[in-house]
């Protein structure tokens, strides 16, 4: 893992905290993800334009 | 003081923890999934910042429109490495595993680029806020 991604998680937790650390520590208990956890990747990050809309940004 | 200390602790123990975890998890396509998740996380959360800044009227539609840029470098370079560990996951060769990580790599760096905008913004706008 990049050192920047390991800032921004620290980051996150500093303006999150603990919720955010046990967010992100429930995503790291796949240990050996399926071919299905992967595929499932796809629908996690939503297009940069949802979170500008006043609608909730769940759309991908 | 003591909730920044507190704060601070908290990110000291899972930074630690973060640590030892990646040193002890040997299989590449765990490594990564983890990473991705993180990653798809940590965006999701400075990209509702954004959005939150910005209809609060604390980001212009010129910042927007830059932020916007950028992140959709970053959807682009995530599902791009997505599809990448797919690929290696199946066939489990030396050359898909390479651009695995380059997409991984690529995937940091984008993320490294959007938070560079991002973060400057949000935090004018949080003093902007607060004044």
């Amino acid at each position: 893992m990049e050192l920047v991604m390991i800032i921004a998680i620290g980051e996150l937790i500093l303006k999150h905290g603990v919720p955010a650390a046990l967010l992100i520590l429930r995503e790291w208990d796949v240990e050996n993800p399926t071919l299905e956890d992967i595929e499932a990747l796809k629908l996690r990050v939503p297009r940069p334009e949802t979170f500008f809309r006043k609608t909730t940004p769940n759309e991908n | 003081m003591n909730k920044l200390k507190k704060r601070m602790s908290v990110v000291v123990v899972f930074l630690v923890m973060a640590i030892f975890i990646m040193a002890g998890c040997a299989s590449f396509t765990g490594n990564a999934y983890k990473t991705l998740t993180t990653s798809a996380t940590v965006y999701e959360s400075t990209m509702a910042a954004a959005g939150d800044a910005y209809k609060q009227g604390l980001i212009t539609d010129e910042d927007k429109a830059k932020i916007i840029s950028i992140a959709d470098k970053y959807w682009t370079a995530y599902h791009a490495s997505v599809i990448a560990l797919e690929v290696y996951e199946r066939t489990k060769s030396t050359a898909n595993k390479s651009k695995a990580e380059a997409a991984l790599v690529e995937v940091s760096r984008v993320y490294g680029e959007l938070l560079s905008i991002i973060r400057p913004l949000i935090k004018k706008g949080e003093t902007s806020w607060n004044s």
